[in-house]
């Protein structure tokens, strides 16, 4: 495995055969990457497709292309002509979830740690990676993006770890009361489908992993100095017991030795995966449910 | 059968994305009548949903592998048509949807393509044809719609008449056609003659107002009947319409504007509750006391659907020594009396079972007499509280307060 030098930020290091070892870390990553969006654009294609092949009110004859067009007009119209109802929709009904806070509690709660867990989650993930890998790359040849280095080793470092534990957290819990609800609860309301199972068993695995990965990144901090993978590719933090939940596991890793390789592959690979699964599966309501919200809400509103 | 083309599922870009805006949480399904009444999970608007899916996918091959769908042939499309019409559309899925699907919009829309795919229940024959020749859902004539007149004094005969008068009174078919119902319209005429109303009727001038075929899905044969019926009340110079019953009222108020109809109603649209209530502030019509417990049942069009839930309880209120309780699911969660979306009339076994849960719900109260301000409530109430020999009266409002407006 090769070495890199972490305090000069560097992710590639000059060094001879270290370099390619690396890189091949991110061609894999990529050539995984990539078809991942493709599968996940074209599930969402063919969803789109499916819809437009509804009729628009005033334009029964238009082609889907031209429906696609009037829909994103009156949209961009209509947020426009009154925003602040938007922005008041997307709070109260579509991320509050009024109206189920009003009908149970218990799926209230559930539901509103899997979606800010998963909402805030990403943000934070997206701060990390793109501060501790493109921004920090960047820096080199422009100083301006210097600040970087207090994302991967400075201040906001213990912050970004803390939050992404933290949310990470919510969303296990909120996986747990599913599973709980789902499996032992059974309301008689609910129908248990192969595509639930998969989803919890999805969420649960990704979550446990991802805690797994960070108790064994703090064990064994010679593994992320060698930068052999890339779940997490920020180094060794001083601050390690902010990551709280991985803080935890690692007191039991001390003395447990994997594969870093496979331990990457073993979170990467089920996270792309489960990108892939949303279009084809309920998390699509992800989107649809939030549109219908603002579209019915509106109408609701004018009745 | 199963080799022929299917009849493509023609709905809106905006219910395509509702269906699989559905999370199939099971809120309708624990909400659903039909349901409750049947045990049949196929007849909740989850499943109706979960079929029109299949059915909206299943003609493309490529869509259908990738989206991974069911198979719906037209055989399945049969089954389908008596699923979609085993719903009173009494709308308590719209209610307790948690991402504010319209389902009771979509099933309506379900309707329209089950009789474009010509599966219509066989029921359905008969009340199309009396709607198109008889203008009205019983009969397939449409004088006989004052019998219910006949057995009053003299005297209000001639509210027939009118040419012109400032407040219309549209009975609506079945105050007009069931003998059960006929009280109400009795008693909201003598009502507002004793409030002196300056009012009128449009006596066979008055054609259904549309609902049952909006509720069919046979929209377009809805437009001749509305054009007629505004054109009618527009010529009698009528600053006011007063429908005695909810689905009128929903129809005129909320579905009428909707199909911008060739004519423009001059006037405005009222629930007779609405329009007692006012005339009961103002002291134009007395009230004697009445001790007795009673309770309110919300009918669906007239709640839910457009909004009416204090009039009818201010009305009641106002009756002297009168016990008020509220029932266990009233307001915008009340349930459905079963007599709603054309169900008893393709499906009344369902409409009896879903009775049959209210009228339990109504004894739970221990009221003396149950109210209601719909029509159809009433004949279907009435009709299976005394099957199920529950002691509770059913009655109208506009009954009520007609008696106890008499002298005693």
């Amino acid at each position: 495995m090769g070495e890199v030098n972490l305090l000069d930020g560097k992710l590639f290091s000059a060094g001879g055969d270290k370099r390619p070892k690396t890189m091949d870390k991110h061609l894999i990553f990529y050539l995984m990457f990539i078809p991942t969006v493709i599968f996940f654009i074209g599930g969402m294609a063919l969803h789109l497709s499916v819809w437009l092949e509804g009729t628009f009110p005033g334009a029964e004859n238009a082609t889907k292309v031209k429906k696609l067009k009037m829909l994103l007009r009156r949209g961009w119209k209509g947020f426009w002509l009154k925003p602040g109802w938007y922005f008041r929709v997307l709070w109260v009904d579509v991320i509050f979830h009024r109206k189920l806070f009003r009908q149970s509690f218990y799926r209230w709660v559930t539901h509103t740690l899997l979606v800010v867990g998963f909402v805030a989650t990403f943000i934070v993930d997206m701060i990390k990676g793109f501060s501790t890998f493109y921004l920090l790359e960047l820096s080199h040849s422009f100083p301006i993006f210097s600040f970087a280095h207090e994302f991967e080793t400075g201040l906001v470092r213990p912050f970004l770890d803390f939050f992404l534990e933290f949310f990470s957290f919510l969303i296990l819990i909120g996986c747990v009361l599913a599973i709980v609800r789902r499996f032992f609860l059974k309301p008689g309301q609910l129908q248990t489908e192969e595509e639930d199972i998969i989803t919890l068993l999805f969420i649960l695995f990704l979550e446990v992993s991802g805690f797994f990965i960070e108790g064994y990144r703090i064990a064994h901090p010679e593994v992320s100095q060698a930068r052999v993978y890339m779940a997490n590719l920020t180094p060794a933090s001083a601050n390690n017991w902010v990551s709280f939940g991985g803080y935890f596991l690692s007191l039991f890793f001390k003395n447990v030795k994997i594969n870093a390789d496979f331990l990457w592959y073993f979170h990467v690979i089920p996270s792309l995966l489960w990108f892939v699964y949303i279009p084809h599966s309920k998390l699509l309501h992800i989107f649809t449910s939030s549109v219908t919200v603002f579209l019915n809400r509106s109408e609701e509103v004018e009745h | 059968m199963s080799g022929e083309r299917m009849q493509p599922l023609e709905l809106t870009v905006k219910q395509m994305i509702e269906l699989e805006g559905c999370t199939r949480c099971g809120e309708c399904t624990v909400s659903c009548p039909a349901f409750a009444a049947t045990q049949d999970r196929r007849v909740t608007p989850l499943e109706a949903f979960s079929t029109a899916k299949d059915w909206m996918i299943s003609r493309s091959r490529l869509k259908k592998f990738f989206l991974r769908t069911r198979s719906v042939d037209p055989e399945r499309l049969k089954a389908f048509s008596n699923e979609v019409f085993q719903c009173t559309l009494c709308g308590h899925c719209n209610e307790v949807c948690p991402v504010h699907i319209h389902s009771k919009e979509m099933r309506i829309s379900l309707r329209k393509n089950i009789g474009k795919a010509d599966l219509d229940p066989p029921a359905a024959k008969a009340i199309l044809e009396n709607l198109e020749i008889g203008k009205n859902v019983v009969y397939l004539q449409n004088e006989h719609r004052l019998d219910w007149i006949q057995e009053m004094p003299e005297t209000f005969s001639r509210y027939t008449q009118k040419g012109k008068a400032e407040v219309v009174y549209f009975a609506g078919c079945v105050a007009s056609y069931f003998p059960i119902a006929f009280s109400i319209s009795r008693s909201t005429l003598q009502l507002l003659d004793k409030a002196k109303v300056d009012f009128g009727l449009l006596g066979p001038q008055e054609w259904c107002c549309g609902w049952p075929l909006i509720g069919m899905g046979k929209e377009e044969m809805a437009y001749e009947l509305m054009n007629h019926n505004i054109e009618k009340i527009n010529a009698m110079g009528a600053k006011t319409l007063l429908c005695g019953c909810p689905s009128c009222y929903h129809m005129w108020k909320h579905q009428y504007p909707r199909f911008s109809p060739k004519i423009t109603p001059q006037f405005e649209v009222i629930h007779s509750t609405e329009y007692f209530v006012k005339l009961l502030k103002d002291e134009k019509i007395p009230l004697r006391p009445l001790e007795a417990i009673v309770t309110y049942h919300d009918p669906c069009d007239l709640g839910r659907a457009s909004g009416i839930y204090e009039p009818p309880r201010e009305i009641i209120q106002m009756i002297p020594k009168i016990h008020f309780v509220e029932m266990g699911t009233n307001r915008n969660h009340a349930t459905c009396c079963g007599g709603g979306g054309d169900l008893e009339m393709f499906f009344p076994n369902v409409t009896k079972g879903i009775a049959g849960l209210r009228a339990q719900e109504i004894e739970e109260t221990g009221a003396d007499i149950v109210l209601s301000a719909c029509q159809q409530c009433k004949r279907v109430l009435s009709v299976n509280t005394k099957k199920l020999k529950k002691k509770v009266k059913v009655q109208d409002l506009m009954e009520l307060i007609n008696t106890l407006s008499e002298p005693n």
